[in-house]
């Protein structure tokens, strides 16, 4: 789900009442296509305990969201890459937005 | 800054430690403060406006302004760009002053990071009541992601390289050699920075600052009481500071808010980026700078790996001397805010003050820029121009 202005026709993320762009209140959630491509990454290898791959992934609406990326092939991993919306516990045992190859 | 009241920088100081596991934070800024007014040739006694950010401990300057025994305050403000604070709070005394509001400014900055178990690769916990938090706490969100996902994008869009990248450090590195309190003093070479490990990739180890304990003060006065002091006078002569985020999800990584503060405080100055001879340029990471130099204007968007590489930011060989005093890279970053050392190395340079190997000779104008926070994210950024008289 995506946070959509109705005055400027415009989404953004993360969600606020109030759109960030033009400052209406009329936002409204409306759902994504949970399809994108990989904006930019990095792979994290040290000085954590399990490495991860973090990544801003840009959804085809339009908005671009701070993720990690669970790839079987961490060297095919490539910016313009097509992921897919997925849902996996974080560290804090939450589900959360990840996105995988689409 | 083109008033009739031109403040002056009168007193600079830089903590000698890098480690301080026996003094307090709040014992670290009163070391500072007593410092920059004795270089400036005042007493405590003589301020009357503090500015400090959130590396003050406790209430902030409510704290420290009554540790300090500060008794004449007339200005008391924070600003919290993260290590971008200080450029902002030497641009904001100055306004003060020349609005007749005080005389002697005091910004201290200190802290402990490296005492304290510090790193980059941790989670900075900002407290769960920031908006983005839900959004982003699950990720790990920390300096070395957040700076090598802008590193990642930049090397896709531009073509920058990690060779480009690591002759960051080289010259960080060359002019730390000559700085006794240096906490990196060897001289690297690019296959140096090359072989260091993989942190976050395309980071290495050596494409990041040290974490050091330590801090530093300025002091900003009114010219009338600048004219009465030991100094060579140093005015302030143009500062722009802003913040740039995720603009709602219109996120871009290559552009810094360096890019919008850098053409205001060059025209309040009235000079450009050619007039610019030595710069302290913010390098938390490798990364940082090279982004901060295609912003400020010292070469076109993209070109920034082309213009650091060969050795063209050390002092005496390069088009532009950046960070002579080592910089981030290798000298020190105190509290993990690295604006202050920027402005007290521009201060030397502006003086002649600087070791001799690093001194560019017959400098009018210094900048000090200044990125705080994550520039993956959300950062404050602060230009501030300083000018010899």
């Amino acid at each position: 789900m995506l946070k959509h202005c109705l005055s400027c026709d415009t989404p953004h993320h993360y969600p606020r009442p109030y759109c960030p762009h033009c400052g209406s209140d009329q936002t409204e959630w409306r759902a994504s296509s949970g399809l994108g491509e990989i904006y930019t990454f990095t792979r994290m290898v040290r000085g954590v305990e399990t490495p991860y791959l973090m990544a801003y992934v840009k959804l085809d609406e339009g908005v671009t969201v701070l993720t990690h990326l669970h790839a079987p092939d961490w060297d095919a991993v490539h910016i313009g890459m097509r992921v897919k919306l997925g849902f996996s516990a974080s560290a804090s045992g939450q589900n959360v937005p990840i996105f995988v190859p689409a | 800054m083109s008033t009739a009241v031109q403040a002056c920088v009168a007193g600079i100081y830089e903590h000698p430690l890098r480690v301080a596991p026996d003094h307090s934070v709040a014992r670290l800024h009163a070391d500072v403060a007593h410092g920059a007014v004795r270089d400036a040739g005042l007493t405590l006694n003589d301020v009357d406006a503090y500015f400090c950010a959130g590396d003050a401990p406790g209430l902030g300057p409510t704290s420290i302004v009554d540790y300090l025994g500060l008794k004449r305050l007339q200005v008391v403000q924070t600003t919290e760009l993260g290590g971008a604070s200080y450029l902002s709070h030497v641009g904001e005394a100055a306004a003060a002053i020349a609005a007749g509001r005080c005389k002697v400014a005091l910004v201290t900055l200190a802290g402990r990071p490296k005492s304290e178990g510090s790193s980059g690769t941790k989670p900075r916990n900002y407290g769960d009541t920031a908006p983005d938090a839900e959004f982003e706490r699950h990720y790990m969100p920390t300096p070395l992601n957040s700076y090598a996902m802008c590193a990642m994008r930049h090397m896709h869009e531009f073509g920058t390289t990690s060779e480009q990248l690591a002759w960051i450090k080289v010259a960080m590195s060359h002019h730390a050699q000559h700085n006794s309190h240096a906490l990196l003093r060897n001289v690297m070479t690019v296959q140096d920075v090359l072989d260091s490990p993989r942190v976050a990739d395309p980071l290495r180890r050596a494409d990041c600052c040290v974490v050091t304990d330590g801090g530093g003060a300025v002091v900003v006065v009114h010219p009338d009481v600048a004219k009465t002091l030991r100094q060579p006078l140093v005015q302030v002569v143009g500062m722009s500071a802003s913040v740039k985020g995720q603009s709602g999800g219109q996120v871009d990584l290559t552009h810094s808010a360096t890019a919008w503060t850098a053409p205001r405080a060059f025209e309040q100055a009235g000079i450009g980026p050619a007039d610019i001879r030595y710069a302290s340029i913010y390098d938390s990471f490798t990364i940082t700078v090279l982004m901060q130099l295609e912003d400020l204007g010292f070469c076109a968007k993209g070109q920034g790996g082309k213009f650091v590489a060969d050795g063209q930011l050390i002092s005496g060989q390069g088009r532009l001397a950046v960070n002579t005093d080592g910089g981030g890279l290798c000298n020190n970053h105190p509290a993990n805010r690295g604006g202050m050392t920027k402005i007290i190395e521009a201060v030397r340079q502006l003086r002649g003050q600087a070791h001799p190997n690093v001194q560019v000779p017959n400098l009018e104008f210094a900048l000090a820029n200044g990125i705080g926070g994550f520039l993956g994210s959300r950062h404050g950024a602060a230009t501030l121009i300083m000018k010899r008289v």
